[in-house]
């Protein structure tokens, strides 16, 4: 049974970025492909044909094209592959209720409550597998501990038992941990690359190596890493951390042509704004933070986070605080898709107003000015206040640069 | 609701030096109180020519002056007539 030793699986689309543009693109599947970073000029994600030429990641793509010059280079869509594994999590948790996302396109989950609904392990395996699309090619690891899970993963399409429904899923019980960790290289330990080069380095290759080597040995050389390390190695277990579920409201809008200019990215978030207080999960309830996200058509994504001092659904006070941070944004290009999300929704309780109004400060100097003008108006017939406007502040001629404004 | 410049040069009477560079100049204010006042030194002076290459060149140049009475001024001669101006820079 899968819930007495093996608990806990772990769903890894590898390559996540190059398998999301795969998807898209059918006709590259077998050719040397590879994505380039968003941030910088180097490889992120390599096929194995372009692994195969001698293409690496965090590789320079001069260096990569002149290693395989067929070798095809797609920009990144961060926004794109940000949306696929979303879905992939919110699939995963309708399935299971605990589910820890570990990166883009790959998650743990916990089997062992829910392992009895199922009649069997393969209808389990192949209803988490089920989650992710096809095209991504997911594999699914399962295993006792979380680190055996994740290895078994990533080597579920190598080493597929022939009792497993799939050959992308591999299973590993608790009496063969030691057998099936010993042989895995050290590339695939989920600790940092400069720890992998330097055990590299003193000809450690295999898991089996390292867990010969003595602990205090480890600890001493690589510390709080080679102490967790040498943990994960004695089968020590990490308990899985499920995502805080929130109740969020999302809408979005597509644009054919894609915003060129604020004003129609402004007008469109107003569209979009009142669309998502009008979402029927969003009636009667208050939202404490705002998400507005705008996508370009190169999968480029811009993001703002905007925290309300009240929890609010009116269009106009979140629109007061929504407005500026669309104005001050610096977008990354042409808008293509623009969303709005509500997080942490709760009943409205009502707002309690104000019985008697405040005097405010501000308000009655105005209204003294207003008044000290009018009289000025009737007496001298015009207004004789102003309002410095600046011209040229630029200028180097003095009297261009300001100019006065009668102010009505 | 016409915008008015503000910081309008005004036309000042000034004595100058052989050199050129003024000795006395009279600030503005009514007839009868416009005593020239000695400039002890020349603290600042700046030339500027805009618009030579259209309609309405101008060429200006600046100096910030000390007066006697420890005033510091700005005054401009127009390079075009030799009129002195007064203006807060």
């Amino acid at each position: 049974m899968v819930a007495r030793c093996a608990s806990i699986g772990c769903l890894v689309v590898p390559r996540f970025p190059l398998a999301c543009e795969l998807a898209d693109r059918p006709e590259l599947w077998g050719r040397p492909v590879t994505v380039a970073h968003p941030d910088a000029p180097v490889v992120w994600s390599a096929s194995p044909a372009a692994v195969a030429e001698g293409v690496i990641e965090g590789q320079r793509l001069s260096e990569a094209m002149g290693r395989c010059p067929p070798l095809v280079v797609l920009d990144a869509r961060p926004a794109r592959y940000e949306a696929r594994d979303a879905a992939i999590l919110d699939a995963l948790e309708r399935v299971v209720p605990g589910v820890e996302p570990a990166g883009l396109g790959t998650a743990y989950v916990e089997l062992a409550s829910v392992a009895r609904c199922y009649r069997s392990p393969e209808g389990l395996h192949a209803a988490l597998l089920g989650c992710a699309p096809s095209e991504l090619r997911p594999r699914l690891g399962v295993g006792p501990t979380k680190f055996v899970a994740g290895l078994a993963a990533l080597q579920a399409a190598v080493q597929g038992q022939p009792r497993d429904a799939a050959p992308n899923v591999r299973v590993v019980d608790q009496a063969e941990v030691a057998a099936f960790v010993t042989p895995v290289p050290v590339t695939a330990l989920p600790v940092e690359a400069e720890m992998i080069r330097r055990l590299r380095l003193v000809g450690i290759t295999t898991v089996g190596q390292l867990a010969a080597m003595p602990r205090h040995a480890l600890v001493a050389q690589f510390g709080p890493q080679g102490k967790r390390l040498m943990a994960l190695l004695d089968g020590a277990a990490e308990p899985v951390r499920p995502r805080p579920r929130e109740e969020r409201v999302r809408e979005r809008l597509a644009f054919p042509e894609p915003l060129t200019s604020r004003e129609s990215v402004l007008a469109a978030a107003r569209q979009v704004l009142r669309r998502v207080l009008r979402h029927p999960r969003q009636r009667g309830r208050v939202a404490r933070q705002l998400v507005v996200r705008a996508e370009t058509e190169q999968g480029k994504r811009w993001e703002s986070n905007v925290t309300l001092r009240h929890a609010r659904c009116d269009h106009e006070g979140l629109w007061v605080t929504l407005a500026p941070a669309l104005e001050r944004a610096s977008l990354p290009g042409p808008v293509s898709e623009l969303s709005i999300e509500l997080r942490g929704l709760r009943p409205s309780r009502g707002w309690q107003g104000e019985l008697l109004p405040t005097r405010n400060a501000s308000t009655e100097r105005r209204g003294g000015r207003q008044e000290g003008m009018r009289q000025l108006q009737a007496r001298y017939g015009r207004s004789l206040v102003g309002r410095m406007v600046p011209v040229e502040p630029w200028s180097r001629i003095p009297e261009r640069r300001w100019a006065l404004v009668e102010l009505e | 609701m016409t915008p008015r410049p503000v910081n309008v040069p005004v036309c000042i009477p000034v004595q100058v030096d052989p050199a050129g560079q003024p000795r006395a100049i009279g600030l503005p204010g009514p007839r009868d109180r416009r005593q020239p006042i000695p400039v002890t030194r020349v603290a600042e002076r700046w030339r500027i020519d805009e618009g030579w290459w259209g309609p309405n060149p101008l060429s200006r140049l600046y100096y910030r002056l000390v007066l006697a009475d420890g005033r510091l001024v700005t005054v401009y001669r127009d390079l075009d007539d030799g009129t002195w101006w007064a203006q807060r820079s």
